[in-house]
């Protein structure tokens, strides 16, 4: 009796994904560009930055300013169980807005980097 | 000659029970910033919004008097480790732990202060940690 090929590939490929695991993590909400460009400088102020974005995740005061920090984590999280040895790769990235409001509350700066549209699924403990 | 062969048998299986829990672990924090990709600023003229464009956010910023600190933060950790006990499993119903293992954290920081315009007065690397490699004894 012969082996059916496709058995074999199914077989193959089934006993190659056995301990494998991929998950993916998040933290707080994305951060919304379009939303980001509807803030202006000198004119929207916080009530209207809270409308936009909902409450900030932390505020900092100082410099007779306060500070709306909003943050979101995003982390992939790909695994390889083999039974002799267990790889675990944990890549984690995150996303940061601060609005700068005045003694006023009118929005002064913004400054945002998106860092989680490059989180990849890496499986590679060693190295750099 | 036959003793040899079921020495070599038991020794390869007792390896790889040894090593049946071996397990290594890698977590990345965003993307490490090297002091060649600073060549852009200028003290005095960059903003921080150009430093982040290019680095991606600061993870704090802090006020002190009427500058702006902001810190952006950089960290890899690597964790190992080995658990003897599944030695146990051939002989034993329970599988007790015995587990040797260790981890290391690299934290690593690049400063940036700002005057009250978010022009950038001056910058500094923190010192960088060495603790994140495999290390499976921990004594």
């Amino acid at each position: 009796m012969r082996f059916p090929r496709s058995t074999a590939v199914i077989l193959a490929v089934a006993l190659l994904l056995q301990g494998c695991i991929v998950s993916r993590w998040r933290v707080g909400n994305p951060i919304e560009e379009e939303s980001l460009s509807q803030i202006q400088k000198g004119a929207t102020d916080r009530d209207q930055v809270v409308v936009l974005l909902g409450a900030p995740d932390r505020i900092i005061q100082g410099n007779d300013k306060e500070i709306f920090q909003y943050y979101y984590y995003d982390a992939k999280s790909p695994a390889l169980l083999l039974g002799l040895l267990n790889i675990i790769t944990f890549n984690v990235k995150s996303d940061n807005l601060y609005v700068f409001l005045d003694k006023g509350g009118i929005v002064r700066d913004l400054v945002f980097g998106k860092r989680t549209d490059t989180v990849e699924f890496t499986l590679r403990p060693w190295g750099k | 000659m036959r003793l040899w062969g079921w020495l070599h048998s038991v020794v390869i299986l007792f390896l790889c029970l040894t090593i049946s829990s071996c397990s290594v672990r890698r977590v990345n924090f965003n993307e490490p910033i090297a002091g060649g990709a600073l060549t852009f600023i200028t003290t005095g003229e960059t903003t921080l919004q150009q430093i982040v464009d290019r680095l991606g956010a600061p993870e704090d910023i802090i006020t002190t008097g009427d500058q702006f600190i902001a810190e952006f933060k950089w960290s890899t950790t690597r964790s190992s480790s080995l658990d003897f006990g599944h030695v146990f499993k051939v002989v034993s119903p329970v599988t007790p732990s015995m587990t040797l293992s260790g981890t290391g954290i690299n934290v690593e920081r690049f400063l940036v202060i700002c005057d009250d315009r978010l022009i950038v007065r001056s910058y500094a690397f923190g010192k960088v940690d060495e603790h994140a490699f495999f290390e499976f004894w921990p004594f």
